[in-house]
């Protein structure tokens, strides 16, 4: 067996999960070779390291926080489902309306979207220039916003933007917002929350169907994210 | 109420049996989330995606398929955790000019571990360039040295070959190996 096999080994042997043939094996091979003898005492050492940097403490999550989140989202699912689920008693007929649903706001929402919201905004090291992205964020955001608030109200209505990459865009700009205004701007940062939710709601809709427009718009319009997000961009 | 029964409940709709289940597991979930992240805001959106998710796939859930109710959702974690760092690697990558980046970027120049590196220098260094594995690695990474768990169990939490987690910690292990080579190796054992 040649010393690469073994240097392999080596680090199974420190985890204590290599079979007791190849350990004979290994240890007899470290009598003979110094390389791999030296290789395997800078391994231990290696793995000493790493487990001092292990982190004992773990800090208390504000759980209360955590439960409320998880219930808010949990709330909407369950109304979608609740309303939904009666309403269309038949599994094939709703899959029906919803790739129908899907198909038309694809091509729609395609040829009808604006492009050139989708380009990710720089900030500066300011609070000017953070307030500046967030209002520009939120520009972005409300040609999509608007359209899921007043999804299905006519007969015109009932397109959604589902051009993927521009919402995961929007999404990715939204997580960077928001950590950004855990220290900037805190009470930005429960809007970036909801609006998250929204994204990723409307970016998991043709992955998991536990998402619909519907939903969306009873959440945008139940948070009144559409109000805030006027109020905040103005601010 | 056991286990089993908040289980059953949960998954007719009884919220209060849920909540009973975040608490009997929250602790873990968010403990592996912070031992993958060191963050605990991070953590703290990770535990939430893990019980959402959790909530979606409870009725289909079969406590005979799987060990426990608990491993279960730590898998869930694990594959939630995995997610979200390739979420925020990708945010780096396409904001890389934001504040944000600049300033762990300078953290990472802090200093020049290379001379006169104290041990705990390199122990940052160490936290870094963990920090760095790509997420599946990093995950493979944490279980074994951070959260003492067999290649056997990391295999099943993270849904791959027992082989696949060894390649994953071969070249994890290996790639702190190389980068410290010249901090250790050249310091301690030159000949």
């Amino acid at each position: 067996m040649k010393c690469e096999k073994f240097r392999k080994n080596m680090i199974l042997y420190l985890y204590g999960e290599l079979d007791k043939k190849s350990a004979e094996e290994l240890k007899d091979h470290i009598k003979k070779c110094p390389d791999c003898a030296r290789e395997m005492e800078y391994t231990e050492k290696v793995f000493d390291l790493v487990e001092e940097t292990k982190t004992e403490d773990i800090p208390d999550a504000d759980w209360e926080k955590c439960w409320s989140r998880i219930d808010k989202k949990v709330s909407v699912l369950d109304k979608k489902r609740e309303k939904y689920f009666d309403f269309f008693p038949k599994w094939a007929a709703a899959a029906a309306a919803f790739i129908c649903i899907l198909i038309i706001g694809f091509v729609i929402g395609r040829t009808t979207f604006i492009p050139g919201g989708d380009k990710i905004t720089v900030a500066g090291e300011s609070q000017d220039a953070f307030q500046l992205s967030l209002q520009e964020h939120f520009d972005s955001l409300k040609p999509l916003l608007i359209e899921y608030a007043h999804y299905g109200e006519d007969r015109d209505s009932n397109k959604v933007i589902l051009d993927k990459k521009y919402v995961e865009e929007l999404l990715i700009q939204n997580i960077l917002l928001k950590r950004l205004a855990a220290e900037k701007n805190p009470d930005a940062r429960q809007l970036l929350e909801d609006i998250e939710l929204i994204l990723r709601e409307i970016t998991n809709m043709d992955k998991n169907g536990t998402s619909s427009p519907l939903m969306i718009k009873e959440y945008i319009n139940n948070q009144g994210i559409l109000n805030a997000v006027d109020v905040r961009g103005m601010i | 109420m056991e286990t089993l029964d908040l289980i059953e409940n949960a998954q007719q709709g009884d919220r209060e049996a849920f909540y009973m289940l975040f608490e009997e597991n929250k602790k873990m979930v968010f403990g592996l989330a912070f031992k993958y992240t060191k963050n605990k805001q991070d953590a703290e959106d990770i535990l939430q995606d893990t019980f959402i998710k959790a909530l979606n796939g409870l009725k289909n859930f079969q406590l005979k398929k799987h060990s426990s109710f608990s491993s279960w959702l730590y898998r869930i974690g694990v594959s939630c955790s995995i997610d979200f760092l390739r979420d925020k690697k990708r945010m780096k990558k396409s904001l890389s000019d934001w504040e944000l980046m600049d300033r762990t970027t300078s953290d990472r120049r802090g200093g020049d571990p290379e001379e006169n590196a104290s041990r705990e220098d390199i122990k940052k260094k160490i936290g870094l360039l963990v920090d760095d594995m790509p997420p599946r690695q990093k995950m493979a990474f944490v279980l074994k040295h951070f959260q003492q768990l067999k290649i056997r169990e990391i295999a099943e939490y993270m849904e791959c070959s027992e082989g696949s987690v060894k390649k994953q910690l071969f070249r994890g292990v290996e790639s702190i190996k190389g980068s410290l080579k010249k901090l250790l190796w050249e310091k301690d054992y030159e000949m």
